[in-house]
């Protein structure tokens, strides 16, 4: 049985703080999917976005009391955990070592071809908002999202002026608020 | 602060995509405290990217519930007491009723304090924030009135000259007010009625004694918060005048670069 409890926010934190099993079993019980989700939006491979997940909990669980609500949601917060982690995981010599087949070249249009095919078959929201995203603007928002590039990283790595670079991040993002709404 | 502009400047999107030093973000996460519509927009775009990124959620494998959880240090939240209760006698019935009508009575007033407590935690929350909120403000306006006294004590004083700089043929718009204090022979301009320089250019303020020019000092190129800028001391001036020097300012005023001028 999942677990799950009808508490507000604040009162949650307030339990995993106190190391509460049945908070903990809570954050789990309802957001694991999401993280893991966010996880695989990173890294395809089971096993490495499996020990993400695991290290974001642990990470979550040592540094609950550092979480500032003033800040940001809980959700945000670990959200953000999760996708450092996985991000992090991608430059590890490990990652680098198994995708070396895939980096002989670096095509936008390359890139993108992989990025699309990671979706997985269970991922059908993802595939419909993808679909209702400007391609180019989607791929400059996860490459520094879900890959970690800064705005000079992608300017240089594809050639674009770091000016253009910024007006689409813009116009990205309020394409993604309409979306979102 | 204009937080309009602040918001159209894109700060809060790169926040968001973590494209910001350290430094940087706490600048952020101040001006979302200061101002409830910059926090409004920041967490408007902060949803939106919340939702996209779980867009496509996936299970994880079963057995990684239990790993994890292993994993983690707990304490198993305390089972309330159960207390056993000897069976009641018939003959106790009305005592029985009467306690359970004294713990009908205990648990509304319970659940009405917990009710309470949880509106009170909140408004506890609620009241930080904007304890903060002032507190910022409140600095924010100490200075502003720290400035403006400042220059109060300039402009009532009464030793005071005021002579008003008019504009030359250059630009005859142009204008700056002197205040002098023929005491202590200080000297304090206001220069909002100049108009801005181009790249390389700086404002220099002259004064003529005897005739001749001393140099008084370059104006400051960056907006200032005070309205009185102070200058060099000069002792019997008979004329002030502002000239267009390179950055730095010159040794002596170029002529024909003079805006205004204003005699005693």
């Amino acid at each position: 049985m999942p677990t799950r409890l009808n508490i507000s926010e604040q009162e949650l934190v307030a339990r995993l703080q106190r190391n509460d099993r049945v908070a903990y079993e809570h954050l789990y019980d309802n957001y694991s999917t999401a993280l893991y989700g966010v996880i695989n939006r990173v890294i395809t491979d089971e096993e490495m976005a499996c020990d993400v997940l695991q290290e974001a909990f642990v990470k979550i669980w040592n540094n609950i009391h550092g979480y500032d609500a003033a800040k940001g949601k809980l959700f945000t917060w670990m959200l953000n955990i999760c996708r450092n982690l996985a991000i992090d995981k991608t430059r590890s010599k490990d990652y680098s070592n198994n995708q070396k087949n895939q980096s002989a070249e670096k095509s936008v249009s390359q890139l993108e071809r992989i990025h699309t095919e990671t979706i997985k078959p269970d991922q059908i929201g993802l595939r419909e908002v993808v679909g209702q995203l400007d391609p180019n603007e989607r791929f400059l928002i996860d490459l520094m999202y879900f890959k970690g590039y800064t705005q000079a990283e992608i300017a240089e790595e594809y050639n674009m002026p770091l000016g253009t670079v910024k007006t689409r991040l813009r116009s990205a993002t309020m394409n993604l608020r309409k979306l979102f709404k | 602060m204009e937080t309009r502009e602040y918001i159209e400047s894109g700060v809060l999107e790169l926040y968001v995509y973590d494209q910001l030093s350290p430094a940087e973000r706490r600048d952020v996460e101040a001006m979302c405290a200061l101002h409830p519509d910059v926090r409004a927009e920041m967490e408007a775009i902060q949803a939106s990217m919340d939702a996209y990124a779980t867009a496509g959620p996936v299970q994880p494998p079963a057995a990684l519930r239990e790993r994890i959880l292993s994993q983690l240090e707990l304490t198993e939240a305390p089972e309330p007491p159960v207390v056993k209760m000897p069976a009641p006698q018939p003959s106790y019935n009305w005592m029985a009723a009467a306690a359970a009508v004294l713990l009908l009575v205990s648990l509304s007033i319970n659940y009405y304090q917990y009710d309470q407590n949880k509106a009170l935690n909140g408004q506890v929350a609620q009241l930080q924030t904007d304890r903060n909120v002032m507190a910022d403000n409140n600095a924010h306006l100490t200075k502003q009135i720290n400035i403006v006294t400042a220059d109060l004590a300039v402009l009532s004083n009464p030793a005071n000259v005021k002579i008003e700089l008019a504009g030359l043929p250059l630009s005859p718009a142009a204008k700056a007010l002197i205040y002098w204090d023929r005491q202590r022979k200080s000297t304090y301009i206001n220069t909002t009625g100049l108009p801005p320089l181009a790249e390389g250019k700086q404002y220099q303020l002259w004064a003529i004694v005897d005739g001749k020019p001393v140099d008084l000092g370059v104006l400051p190129l960056t907006p200032q918060e005070t309205i009185l800028a102070q200058m060099r001391d000069v002792s019997e001036p008979q004329a002030f005048a502002i000239t267009i020097e390179p950055k730095g300012g010159s040794a002596g005023p170029t002529l024909d670069q003079m805006i205004v001028l204003g005699k005693m």
